[in-house]
């Protein structure tokens, strides 16, 4: 067994891409090993800015040698009349030259008898497996941006300056980019000294540690949170946590040293969002905060060197820093003195999309779809009047300098303003947090007011790009109107929102014919329809794990009221492994197939014309739990609506099962009479759920 | 260190490595790039090495030499290598020596950023490259130039002068920095920056700049008429400074700008190709 490493050195490939990349390297030298039938342990990838390493230590050295038959002529033409080879035997020999002519034998081909032979193929050497495959390999490795440099035609993540190959410490011979393999790694730019020749993985990393480049993330994540803890135990703080800025630094870094910071006192007035924001958006710096979770005047930064002898890079962090929270703190103080009346006016200058007017068009048409949604709540006067200025002011800080600046802080900024200006708690919180949920993780906004403004603008957004033919295809989502129908969705279950879904597009409709001078095309409400319903389909297979039949049966009883949508299913779901619900579901499924035929013929049901026992039994039963459901169904109480259905599983079954009634007797009369009570039955027990889809197959 | 010493720095070491030291483009520009000897030169196949000092005017960025750190003008210290050398990082690091950077001093890092500019329909993959945490330089592997594919790749490396000069010097104010041993930035420049963010932001005649940038754009239509894409080119960068003008001005509403972008990169791209093209002539006559 053999040892190999590679490590191709790059110009600093961008920390978002690093993992993948070192990742896909593996995985497809990998597969080239597989591919050529070599044993091997398990490869490692690692990488840092400027390196992608692959190393595995145990690798067989060559291909086993193995015999192959081959194939040659029929049998028919392989010889002459003399029984010597004719022309084609001949070429077959010349063809395998290791075939030994004595010891042809015949076997069956595609087309019959042909001649063959057994040739000894010699298993090739690994590291000439390795030179053809690496190249190619390398040339089709994925990227999310490839670049070309210079006068290379080989595009890449970034320039290839270096490659080192070895395999048991010889080089692998290949040229990628016009750059040769060779047994040459280098050390940190300024303080790792000049390139060193590699002839083992061991000595490989020891002469990088000693050279500054720590070429593993976990490491370097691991020097870099050590340093870390070691600050704020000195300063008695406590990190601002941010998992995915940790991730970004260990990966744009090969030396990891931490440095702390501080910065003038006189900008912890500045929001802490801000404050936060401008530490890790501009100079890619941690937060301290006091045991409170109070800010405290200090940062840390991760540098890539080895150490910082003179003080000079925690010093110009400090400097650079101070530069940019002197704007922060100039964007802020200006801000909170604009009125929020001209905010709101400036919008009108601010285009939402083309051709749907400016944002302040958008304030307006959210004032009018949450004052729809606040009558249908009976929400109170005091409440409807902060939910208008909420609406109304939820875009204002689109023009303000801070959002300018950080516009990942739209939102959060107009909470802060509103709340600097005085205005009550509830619209400051809800303008704070309308944009949430961003993700399937993030948490819904703050308050009510919050979750209504966040459905409304989310709802404007999609039905007014629905109406212009921004409809999102396949993979092309350019406007994330998937993301915004599913922030509505999980808002209207997590938040319990009492909300017909299909109204509130049916309002947004109508706001942008009548304000927008908007047309949508005729059917545009029902394909809005299925685009919501397919999200609800996502939301409650993917996010909330029920069941194919369950959501599907659900959703057969109606989809408009969301938050009953989940609550329906959860009681189905509940009820779902039970002997009796199983019965009962059997037999509603022969019931809608009995009833299917004749479904437009049925009249009244006559209870006078019930003869059979069993029948009368059915009806009976259900009529004595009729009203109880209905009632159990309108308070959404599903669970209990459920067991109620339950017990009919019984009387279900001695109707429709073997010694029950027989339903499709000749006489119209009595048949139609049957089957009309099957439907009046159907109807009170498919208030929940499809009951009859979710049989057991 | 002073700020013409910095000039003076850069520029010698980059006559060093054999490039051309050009001047400032006499039209008002953006940025460096938009120099002919950035924009032209990056396309067709003849090797070009440059460097240069580009004042490029932002007026949205002006702050009437109010603010420390933002100014509607800056100068840019602009270096094109075509093709871009294989030590091409190394070279950048050793200017940075040249100005009295110590780099195992310092913390060096090359962070993604890719630059486009959508009025020239040029883009490129590279890095913003910071000094402990300070942006220094944007730092450019060109990959099309008026929406024409490079090649050889040239690199564009742009150094923003008063900021690495500020930083060095630990200068908090731009109009504090000295210039020469006994001028400093503000005496040089501030009761410009307060004239040039009053024009640009309150009294630039809107209706003329509106009409001027059509105007330039015909002419410059014309000129590509009669094979004459240089010229056009001097008219493509005044429609761009028209227009802003017109954006700081405010009177460009964010559903006319894509538009305006489009016009001025549709004669960008126009003239690239016709420059490429009589340059192909020239090559094979």
């Amino acid at each position: 067994m053999a040892e190999f490493l590679l490590e191709i050195g790059t110009e600093e490939i961008p920390a978002r891409m690093l993992r993948r990349a070192h990742k896909d390297l593996r995985d497809g030298l990998e597969k080239v090993l597989a591919e050529a039938d070599l044993e091997f342990d398990e490869m490692e990838s690692l990488g840092a800015p400027r390196q992608l390493v692959v190393t595995c230590r145990n690798i067989q050295a060559a291909q086993e040698d193995r015999v192959e038959t081959v194939l040659g002529p029929p049998v028919k033409i392989a010889y002459d009349a003399a029984g010597n080879p004719s022309k084609a035997l001949q070429g077959f020999l010349r063809a395998n030259a290791g075939l030994n002519p004595d010891q042809l034998f015949r076997t069956q081909g595609k087309k019959g008898e042909v001649v063959a032979g057994k040739l000894e193929v010699k298993g090739r050497q690994t590291a000439a497996i390795l030179a053809e495959a690496i190249p190619a390999l390398l040339a089709k490795l994925h990227f999310p941006k490839k670049m070309r440099w210079g006068a290379c035609e080989e595009p890449f993540i970034r320039p290839v300056r270096s490659i080192l190959a070895l395999f048991d410490g010889a080089v692998i011979p290949f040229e990628f980019a016009g750059v040769a393999a060779a047994n040459q790694s280098f050390g940190h730019r300024f303080s790792g000294g000049e390139a060193f020749a590699v002839d083992a993985i061991d000595t490989y990393f020891q002469r990088k540690a000693e050279r500054h480049i720590a070429v593993g993330h976990e490491e370097r994540e691991a020097k870099i949170q050590a340093q870390i803890d070691n600050y704020l135990a000195q300063i008695n703080g406590m990190l601002v946590a941010d998992e995915a800025l940790l991730t970004e630094v260990t990966d744009l870094v090969e030396s990891p040293f931490v440095v702390l910071g501080s910065f003038d006192e006189k900008f912890l007035d500045i929001p802490r969002e801000v404050l936060i924001t401008s530490m890790r958006e501009h100079q890619k710096s941690f937060t301290v905060q006091d045991h409170h979770g109070k800010l405290m005047p200090y940062f840390l930064s991760v540098a890539s060197v080895p150490e910082d002898r003179k003080g000079l890079v925690r010093k110009g962090n400090e400097w650079v820093l101070n530069a940019r929270l002197y704007d922060a703190k100039f964007f802020w103080e200006t801000d909170r003195e604009k009125k929020f009346e001209d905010l709101y006016n400036k919008l009108d200058h601010v285009t939402f999309i083309q051709e749907l007017g400016s944002y302040r068009d958008k304030a307006d048409r959210l004032t009018d779809l949450t004052a729809f949604m606040a009558d249908s709540l009976s929400l109170s006067s005091v409440e409807k009047g902060q939910l208008k200025q909420a609406a109304q002011h939820a875009k204002s800080d689109l023009v303000s300098d801070l959002v300018f600046e950080f516009a990942e802080l739209q939102g959060e900024i107009g909470g802060l303003l509103m709340r600097h200006q005085g205005a009550d708690e509830p619209v400051c919180q809800a303008i704070y947090s309308h944009y949430a949920p961003s993700s399937m993780d993030d948490d819904l906004p703050l308050n009510q007011l919050g979750c209504l403004i966040s459905v409304a603008d989310k709802l404007d957004t999609l039905v007014g790009c629905f109406a212009v033919g921004l409809i999102p295809t396949g993979s092309k989502d350019p406007y994330a109107l998937r993301r915004a129908a599913q922030g509505i969705i999980r808002i209207l279950v997590e938040a319990e929102l009492p909300l017909d879904l299909d109204a509130l597009v049916a309002k947004s409709l109508e706001l942008y014919r009548e304000k927008a001078g908007v047309t949508p095309p005729e059917n545009l409400a029902e394909t809005l329809q299925q685009f919501c319903i397919e999200r609800i389909r996502h939301y409650l297979r993917k996010v909330r794990g029920f069941d194919y039949d369950v959501v599907e049966g659900v959703l057969a009883a109606g989809h408009a009221r969301v938050d009953q949508v989940y609550q329906r299913a959860s009681a189905v779901a509940e009820q779902q492994e039970k002997e009796d619900f199983r019965g009962l579901s059997l037999s509603l499924k022969r019931m809608k197939n009995v009833i299917a035929d004749e479904s437009d013929k049925l009249g009244d049901f006559d209870e006078n014309l019930l003869s059979d026992p069993a029948e009368q039994r059915f009806w009976r039963e259900y009529t004595a739990v009729r009203h109880d459901i209905e009632k159990a169904v309108g308070e959404a109480r599903y669970e209990d609506a459920m067991d109620l259905m339950v017990t009919l599983a019984d009387p279900a079954e001695a109707y429709f099962g073997t010694d029950g009634v027989y339903i499709n007797v000749d006489e119209d009369a009595l048949r139609l009479n049957r089957k009309a009570m099957c439907r009046e039955i159907g109807l009170t027990l498919g208030l929940v759920a499809d009951i009859s889809t979710l049989a057991p197959k | 260190m002073k700020f013409q010493d910095l000039i003076l720095a850069l520029q010698n070491y980059w006559a060093q490595q054999d490039c051309v030291i050009s001047q400032p483009y006499d039209i008002e520009v953006g940025a460096g790039t938009m120099n002919p000897h950035t924009f032209l030169k990056a396309l067709g196949p003849n090797p070009w090495n440059v460097a240069y000092v580009e004042p490029s005017r932002r007026p949205v960025d002006g702050r009437y030499g109010e603010n420390p750190f933002r100014v509607h003008k800056h100068y840019q210290f602009q270096v094109i290598l075509k093709p871009s050398p294989d030590n091409i990082q190394e070279l950048y690091l050793q200017s940075l020596a040249a100005m009295g950077i110590n780099l195992e001093d310092h913390d060096i890092r090359f962070e993604e950023d890719n630059w486009e500019a959508p009025t020239l329909g040029a883009w490129g993959v590279g890095w913003q490259v910071l000094l402990d945490g300070m942006e220094i330089t944007q730092f450019t592997y060109f990959q099309q130039v008026g929406g024409i594919d490079t090649a050889p790749i040239p690199v564009e490396i742009t150094y923003g002068i008063e900021r690495l000069c500020m930083f060095l010097g630990g200068v908090d104010n731009i109009f504090d920095l000295p210039w020469s041993n006994s001028v400093t930035y503000g005496d040089a420049r501030k009761r410009e920056e307060y004239e040039f963010s009053k024009y640009c932001f309150e009294s630039a005649d809107i209706d003329l700049h509106k009409n001027m940038f059509d105007l330039y754009e015909k002419e410059a239509f014309r000129l590509l008429e009669e094979n004459l894409p240089l010229v056009a080119y001097d008219y493509t960068l005044k429609c761009s400074h028209a227009f802003n003008v017109l954006d700081a001005r405010g009177a460009v509403s964010t559903t006319q700008r894509p538009a305006f972008i489009a016009r001025v990169r549709k004669l960008a791209c126009a003239v690239a190709k016709l420059h490429v093209a009589l340059q192909e002539g020239a090559n094979h006559g």
